[in-house]
């Protein structure tokens, strides 16, 4: 059977769904990125969000995230009963988004633990520091080094610990084990597994398709912005036909 | 923002609920005003943090209370 037979859309929202994506159509200027993308993910889901390079996932992040760029022209996004499709990132933030750039936004000329208060200024916040340390050690020992003096891997833990700073109700991860070295991949893998037992529910974004499929629950796979595939993250890992026509595996 | 040149930026950050202080942080430019302050710089950074963090969803002008300044090196 090949993949484009494969399409399904079991994220169809149900009474079960804790965030949903509803014909989202996104823009960057003129470009049409994301062409009606719908989804739907229950409390606790990880979904892995793939495709190829240009296929639509970061910007289909950011515009969860309700950052300036993308503009959602059309379509809905709900997360736990609050439409974030009508408000702006700050709100999305409020509303419990937290979304960890692929580029780590680590901030010059603060500390590992001035970064980590700065994302704690407002109002909803989540993991105290002691918790925060207690996940990532690695952290604990460098809390009063500059934050862009860490290793690249240190870095990507500072900014998913900055995210788990807040009362995160969803977790976006956009391309976590970009640039980082096996081991490291290993530790940060070993860290999104104890987050997925705390039960956040998240969306990771990883052309490390693999490793992405293996921390999830779900998957969709992306085509030019277009949604290829939906279903059990395990299904895509059994299906050679998806992962060569759409993850160049 | 006032213009002038071999300066330091200096960026400032006051939270409105005061529980938290930031030390300045300091940048160093040969020669500034306020068409070269550093651009994707910590400036931005900090903004989008403020933004992820729910803090506030303005632009960087006009209606922030931080904002970088420039001080005269000794």
């Amino acid at each position: 059977m090949s993949g484009a037979e494969q399409k399904v859309d079991e994220h169809v929202p149900s009474e079960n769904t804790f965030f949903r994506l509803e014909e989202i159509h996104a823009y960057y200027g003129e470009s049409y990125i994301v062409q009606g993308l719908s989804l739907a993910l229950k409390k606790g889901e990880i979904l892995a969000l793939l495709g190829r390079n240009g296929a639509g996932k970061t910007t289909t992040l950011r515009a969860i995230a309700r950052t300036d760029n993308p503009v959602v022209q059309k379509g809905e996004i709900w997360l736990d009963g609050v439409p974030l499709h009508e408000g702006k990132a700050y709100q999305a933030a409020l509303a419990g988004v937290q979304l960890v750039p692929e580029d780590r936004r680590i901030i010059e000329g603060l500390t590992v633990e001035e970064n980590i208060f700065l994302a704690r200024v407002a109002e909803g916040r989540g993991w105290e520091l002691d918790r925060i340390y207690g996940h990532f050690p690695r952290l604990a020992e460098r809390r009063k080094q500059d934050g862009v003096t860490l290793s690249g891997g240190e870095q990507q833990m500072l900014a998913i610990a900055r995210a788990l700073s807040r009362d995160v109700k969803l977790l976006l991860l956009d391309e976590p084990y970009e640039g980082l070295a096996p081991v490291i991949v290993q530790e940060i893998e070993k860290i999104l597994l104890e987050i997925k037992e705390v039960g956040i529910t998240t969306i990771i974004v990883e052309q490390n398709a693999i490793a992405a499929l293996k921390l999830a629950d779900s998957a969709v796979i992306l085509d030019t912005g277009l949604l290829a595939f939906s279903g059990d993250a395990q299904e895509v890992l059994n299906n050679e036909d998806l992962l060569q026509e759409y993850l160049a595996i | 923002m006032r213009t002038c040149c071999r300066n330091i930026w200096r960026f400032k950050f006051r939270a409105k609920s005061g529980s938290l202080k930031f030390r300045p942080v300091l940048f160093e430019k040969e020669c500034s005003d306020e068409a070269n302050l550093p651009q994707n710089n910590v400036f931005q950074l900090f903004e989008w943090q403020l933004v992820s963090s729910g803090y506030y969803g303005s632009t960087p002008s006009g209606t922030t209370d931080f904002a970088p300044e420039c001080v005269e090196r000794a």
